[in-house]
C-alpha cells in the first residue's frame, strides 16, 4: 500500500513538467558553480601577462626576464621606448634603471615581481663583474628546498572544502525547503479536494504519509543525485580544479544524512500541512517546520566562516539543524568518527519520533476542515467533530 | 464475533466534546443486504459510517466484517479493512484534479485491493460503463460536473467492494447518474455485496431498499423492513377521492392531513375502526379512488424522529446546533 502511494507521487510528479524544469535548473546550476569556482581559482593560476618598456639602464632586465618563473608572462619592448609611450603604446610599464614608471596603481604582484627581479639583475651585474660563472652564480643563489608543514592539516585546497561546504549547505537547504513545500501543497491538496476520506478509506493516515514520504524521497534523491552527478561531471572535466580525497569520502555521509534529514523535514512538513485545509493559509502554517531549517542553514553560514566554533558544534548534534551543519562541517574540519556516528543516530532516532509525531498530528488533522488546527488539538485528536473543526 | 456473515457493529460509541455523535448503537448488514440509513442532519450517520471504515476512532465498540474484527474497543485494525475491500463513498466528493480519469480509477482500483491486471480490466469496464470512455485521458479537474460525479462512483466502486458505505450517495446527482446510481446500487447487492447508505431522499430509499436504520441524537431509534416499521405505526393513512365534489365532509376518526372538494388524506389511529372509517368516507359520495395504507416511510420517518427527539429533551437537540 505504501508503496502504492509512493508510485502515485512518483508518476504524477515526477513526469510533472515542474519537476522536470527545476531538476534540470539544478543540473545547470551545478555546473555554473563549478565553472565559476574554475574562473576564481584559476584566475590565480593565470601567468599574468604585461609588456614592459626598457630603456637607458634598464635593458639589463630583459635577460633576467626573457626566463621568467612561472606565473608571469612578460613581454619585452626595447625600441623607441619613453615614459610618453606609456599613453600611447601598449605598455603597461617602463623602467629606467631607476624607477618604474606606471601609467596608474600598480598590480602589486607585478610590482613585487618586477623589485625582486630588479635586484636579480643588479646581484648578476655585480656578480659578472666579480668574475663569477654563471654555474657559480645559480649555486649561490639557489633558494634551498623548505618544506612546509601545516599544522592544522590544510591543503592548498581549502578553496575547494570551503566550496564543498557551500553547495553542501545551500543544496541541503534547498532541497529540503522546496521539497517540504511540494509536501504541504500535496497534503493540503488531497484535503482541500477531499479525496483523504477515499484515500484513508484505504489505507491508514500512517500509510499515506509513509507513501508520500517514500515517494517525495525518491523523487527528491533522484534530483539530488542528478545535481551531484552534474557537480562531479564538471569537476572531473574542470582541470584546474583537484578535489581533495576527503571531500569523496564525505560524500556517502552527505547521502545517509540526506536521506534522514529528508524523512524528517518532509513529515514534518506534512503534519503542518494537514493542520490547515486551503492553500492561504500554508505560509503560515509551515513556520514551525520551515524557522528550524532557516535557523540550521544560517548556523552552517557560520560553520563556513568558522567551523571549530562552539554553536556550530552543538549545532550539528542537534537534529534540526544538524541535517544542514553536519555536512558543512565534516567537509570543514576533521570531525571525529564517534562525533559522526552519534550525530547521526541522534539524527536517525529523532527521524524515527518525528515520523511517529507527525503521523499523529497527520492523523488527527486530516479530517478536520475549515480554519487551521491548533497543535495541541492535533496532538489530542478526537476533542471535536472532524467536520466541524 | 467469528462466524457472523456480514457486518455487525455492536455498542458503537463516539463523543465529540460535550457532543455524544454516536451512543451505544449496533446494527447488522447481511451480504446482499442493503440497508438505507437514515437520520436529520446531524444524527451521527457520518461518524458511524466513518467509524466503520477506520476514519474516525470510536470510542467504544466492535465492528466485525464477515467474521474479521475491524474494531474492537478503541483499537481499529485497518489491515483487516485493506484486505477486505470495502467501497467507500464519503458525502464531500473528491478527486485528484490533475490526475487522469483512466489512472485515477486504475490507482483507486490497485488501493482497492486489485492487481495491476485486474485493475486495468476492472478500471475500462467501470469507465465503459459509466460513459467515460472517451474521457479516459482527460484531467478529473477538466471533466464536467456530471461526469466528475460518474468518476467518483467509478473511484469508488472500481474495486468491486464486498462492503459499500455510501454516505449521501445521491445528493447533487442529476436524474440520470441517480438512476445509474440507482442501479448499481442494487445490481452490487444483487451480486451479494453489502450496502449500507445514507440519504435523504426517502421515496428513494423505499424504492431501492427493504430495511433501514433509523437514527437521531447518535442513538437507534428504529429498524427493520420498511414495510414492518410502516405497519407499526401508530396511524393508518386513509386516502379517498370522489367522482364529483364532496363538500364539507369530516373523518369519522383521526385527524385530516389535507383536503379539498375532491379529495382527504386522513391520519386514522391504527387501532380506531377502520372498517368504519372507510365505510364513513365510501357513503359520502361516489368514490372514484380509496386506499387505507401504513404511512409512507417518510412520514413514519418524522413521527419516529420526532417522538425521540420528544423524549430525549430539548438540551441534546440544542447540543447539536453546531454539527452538520
Amino acid at each position: 500500500m505504501i508503496w502504492l502511494i509512493a508510485l502515485r507521487e512518483l508518476r504524477t510528479r515526477g513526469t510533472s513538467r515542474s519537476y522536470l524544469l527545476i531538476t534540470a535548473a539544478l543540473f545547470v546550476a551545478a555546473i555554473g558553480m563549478v565553472v565559476l569556482l574554475t574562473r576564481l581559482s584559476g584566475g590565480d593560476d593565470d601567468p599574468v601577462e604585461f609588456t614592459i618598456g626598457l630603456e637607458g639602464e634598464g635593458l639589463p632586465l630583459a635577460e633576467i626576464l626573457g626566463s621568467p618563473p612561472e606565473g608571469f608572462d612578460p613581454t619585452v619592448v626595447t625600441d623607441g621606448v619613453s615614459t610618453e609611450a606609456l599613453e600611447t603604446e601598449e605598455i603597461d610599464v617602463v623602467f629606467d634603471g631607476s624607477s618604474l614608471v606606471w601609467k596608474g596603481t600598480p598590480d602589486r604582484r607585478l610590482d613585487t615581481f618586477l623589485r625582486s627581479a630588479i635586484s636579480q639583475a643588479q646581484v648578476f651585474g655585480e656578480a659578472k663583474d666579480l668574475g663569477l660563472s654563471e654555474q657559480q652564480l645559480g649555486q649561490l643563489l639557489s633558494a634551498p628546498e623548505i618544506e612546509e608543514i601545516r599544522l592544522d592539516g590544510s591543503d592548498d585546497n581549502g578553496d575547494i572544502d570551503l566550496a564543498a561546504a557551500f553547495i553542501a549547505a545551500i543544496a541541503t537547504f534547498l532541497l529540503l525547503q522546496m521539497w517540504g513545500a511540494f509536501m504541504m501543497m500535496g497534503v493540503i491538496e488531497e484535503k482541500a479536494s477531499k479525496i483523504v476520506e477515499i484515500l484513508l478509506s484505504h489505507v491508514s493516515a500512517n500509510q499515506l504519509l509513509m507513501g508520500k514520504v517514500l515517494g517525495f524521497g525518491i523523487l527528491a534523491v533522484t534530483q539530488m543525485l542528478i545535481v551531484a552527478a552534474g557537480l562531479l561531471m564538471a569537476l572531473l572535466l574542470a582541470v584546474d580544479i583537484e578535489v581533495p580525497g576527503r571531500v569523496w569520502a564525505l560524500i556517502p555521509l552527505f547521502v545517509v544524512t540526506f536521506l534522514f534529514s529528508f524523512a524528517f523535514y518532509s513529515s514534518a512538513f506534512a503534519a503542518v500541512g494537514s493542520t490547515v485545509s486551503r492553500q492561504e493559509d500554508a505560509t503560515q502554517a509551515q513556520l514551525p517546520a520551515m524557522l528550524p531549517l532557516v535557523v540550521g542553514y544560517m548556523i552552517a553560514t557560520i560553520g563556513i566562516e568558522s567551523p571549530d566554533s562552539l554553536i556550530v558544534t552543538i549545532a550539528s548534534f542537534v537534529p534540526f539543524t544538524s541535517p544542514i551543519v553536519l555536512p558543512v562541517r565534516t567537509t570543514l574540519v576533521d570531525v571525529p568518527i564517534w562525533q559522526i556516528v552519534l550525530a547521526l543516530a541522534i539524527l536517525a532516532g529523532s527521524t524515527f519520533l518525528m515520523l511517529r509525531f507527525a503521523a499523529r498530528i497527520y492523523r488527527n488533522s486530516l479530517l478536520r476542515t475549515g480554519g487551521r488546527v491548533p497543535f495541541k488539538k492535533a496532538w489530542l485528536g478526537g476533542d471535536t467533530d472532524p467536520s466541524s473543526a | 464475533m467469528a462466524g457472523i456473515e456480514g457486518l455487525s457493529v455492536e455498542g458503537l460509541s463516539k463523543r465529540y466534546g460535550d457532543i455524544q455523535a454516536v451512543d451505544d448503537l449496533s446494527m447488522r448488514l447481511h451480504p446482499g443486504g442493503l440497508i438505507g440509513f437514515l437520520g436529520p442532519n446531524g444524527a451521527g450517520k457520518t461518524t458511524t459510517m466513518r467509524a466503520i471504515v477506520g476514519m474516525v476512532r470510536a470510542d467504544a465498540g466492535t465492528i466485525s466484517w464477515a467474521g474479521q474484527t475491524l474494531l474492537s474497543g478503541a483499537r481499529y485494525d485497518h489491515e483487516v479493512l485493506g484486505g477486505l475491500g470495502v467501497g467507500y463513498m464519503p458525502q464531500e466528493r473528491g478527486l485528484y484534479a490533475k490526475m487522469k480519469v483512466g489512472d485515477q480509477v486504475r490507482y483507486f482500483g490497485r488501493l482497492g485491493g486489485l492487481s495491476a491486471s485486474e485493475a486495468t480490466a476492472n478500471a475500462a469496464q467501470w469507465i465503459e460503463r459509466l460513459g467515460l470512455a472517451d474521457r479516459e485521458d482527460t484531467f478529473a479537474q477538466d471533466l464536467s460536473g456530471g461526469n466528475q460525479q460518474r468518476l467518483q462512483l467509478a473511484v469508488s466502486l472500481v474495486h468491486e467492494p464486498a462492503l459499500l458505505i455510501l454516505d449521501e450517495p445521491f445528493a447533487g446527482l442529476d436524474p440520470v447518474a441517480a438512476e445509474t446510481m440507482r442501479q448499481i446500487i442494487a445490481e452490487r447487492a444483487e451480486q451479494g455485496a453489502g450496502v449500507l447508505f445514507s440519504s435523504h431522499q426517502l421515496d428513494l430509499v423505499e424504492d431501492l431498499c427493504e430495511d433501514v436504520v433509523i437514527i437521531a441524537d447518535g442513538r437507534k431509534v428504529a429498524e427493520g423492513a420498511i414495510s414492518d416499521l410502516r405497519a407499526a405505526s401508530p396511524v393508518r393513512e386513509l386516502r379517498v377521492r370522489w367522482a364529483e365534489p364532496v363538500l364539507g365532509w369530516a373523518p369519522l376518526t383521526g385527524s385530516v392531513v389535507s383536503a379539498d372538494d375532491h379529495s382527504a388524506v386522513v391520519h386514522v389511529p391504527a387501532g380506531d375502526d377502520l372498517d368504519a372509517a372507510v365505510d364513513h368516507a365510501l357513503r359520502a359520495g361516489t368514490v372514484s379512488e380509496i386506499s387505507l395504507s401504513p404511512p409512507s416511510l417518510a412520514d413514519t420517518f418524522s413521527d419516529l424522529v420526532i417522538a425521540d427527539g420528544a423524549t430525549t429533551g430539548a438540551a441534546a437537540q440544542a447540543g447539536h446546533g453546531g454539527v452538520s
